[in-house]
């Protein structure tokens, strides 16, 4: 499954695709899977989103075609040609 | 009725199509809180100061900072040592001193913070997620309005949460990142006064509320893109199950 993936400024700051195009391709067939393809290719993203266990944090936000994730849908299936925003929550004021 | 003063003041927002006289006696009439007086509080309040607001209750307990000044831009370096919550009142109450304004000087805590929201839309400009979670729960307990925003870096996000209606605040964030908070000025500035404009609409009952919609403003990019949010079957503030919500039983 092709999908097209846009990192949020702080994640595509480590994911070392600082300039256009701002939308990587990844063949996975859902979001987390996404996301482990993306840190294989980017290593310096592991900290932000696993901890040491490997284990998803829970500031890890995915949209799909513009809506929200909820975290039981993590591993729902994307279709083809799907759209994935990966953001991390922050909190600052 | 608007004094000569205030039909003076605000003349240039009664010229806005919909909004009118009427408009601004809903804004002199209103009562909102904004928890926090920081970077997203400094935006928030001075334009909901500057708009009209009747009454507004400011809380925070923190004292400014030099460190601050970045992006507190209620405050000066004469302020430094000052408790943020009255320095912000001196301020406003120059800027526009036809509004009342309330500084509390507190901590936000689970004992006190029935009491400290009372009846009011809340206005969420925290730095922290717990205090966050805290407003958000008087707000699904009490079914009141609560306009969100928080920033890291260049980037913000804001919705706008309406208890029963809309996902809230724990629907939204199960985590967020932690340690220190990087920030550049402008980013509170354009996702307070992105929160402002959501308290004057609502109060006014004007346009399109950020509801159901996560905005998302990335400033690297200069981009902003919206998702929408949906509810949490299993969210434990606003779910079915609702085991947080003690509610009432908070209140000292």
């Amino acid at each position: 499954m092709k999908v097209r993936v846009r990192l949020s400024s702080l994640l595509r700051q480590f994911s070392e695709v600082t300039k256009e195009p701002d939308t990587i391709e990844v063949s996975a067939p859902d979001a987390l899977e996404c996301l482990r393809v993306l840190v294989n290719r980017f290593p310096s993203m592991r900290q932000w989103v696993y901890d040491k266990e490997g284990k998803l944090l829970p500031s890890t936000m995915f949209f799909v075609n513009g809506e929200k994730l909820l975290a039981d849908e993590f591993t729902r299936p994307l279709k083809d040609g799907a759209n994935l925003f990966i953001l991390l929550a922050f909190a600052g004021g | 009725m608007l004094s000569g003063q205030e039909s003076s003041r605000y003349e240039r927002q009664l010229l806005i199509a919909g909004w009118g006289k009427e408009g601004q006696e809903r804004l002199k009439k209103a009562e909102v809180l904004v928890a926090g007086a920081g970077g997203l509080g400094s935006a928030i309040l001075i334009h909901l100061a500057a708009a009209g607001v009747g009454k507004i209750r400011i809380i925070d307990s923190d004292r400014v900072e030099l460190s601050n000044l970045n992006r507190q831009t209620l405050y000066s370096i004469n302020d430094i040592g000052k408790e943020k919550a009255a320095a912000a009142k001196g301020r406003l109450a120059l800027l526009n001193p036809d509004i009342e304004i309330e500084a509390l000087v507190e901590l936000i805590t689970e004992k006190n913070v029935f009491d400290l929201v009372a009846h009011y839309p809340i206005v969420d400009a925290m730095d922290n997620l717990p205090t966050r979670y805290l407003l958000n729960q008087v707000a699904v307990s009490r079914q009141l309005p609560l306009f969100h925003g928080a920033v890291y870096g260049f980037e913000g996000s804001a919705t706008t949460i309406m208890p029963t209606q809309t996902p809230c605040l724990r629907c939204l964030y199960q985590g967020v990142l932690p340690g220190k908070i990087p920030v550049v000025g402008v980013t509170p500035a354009v996702i307070g006064c992105v929160q402002a404009t959501e308290v004057i609409k609502y109060l006014i009952g004007m346009g399109e509320l950020l509801t159901g919609r996560l905005l998302v403003y990335d400033g690297l990019s200069m981009r902003f893109s919206e998702a929408r949010v949906k509810k949490d079957p299993n969210c434990e503030a606003c779910g079915p199950s609702r085991p947080l919500d003690v509610g009432e039983k908070n209140e000292s």
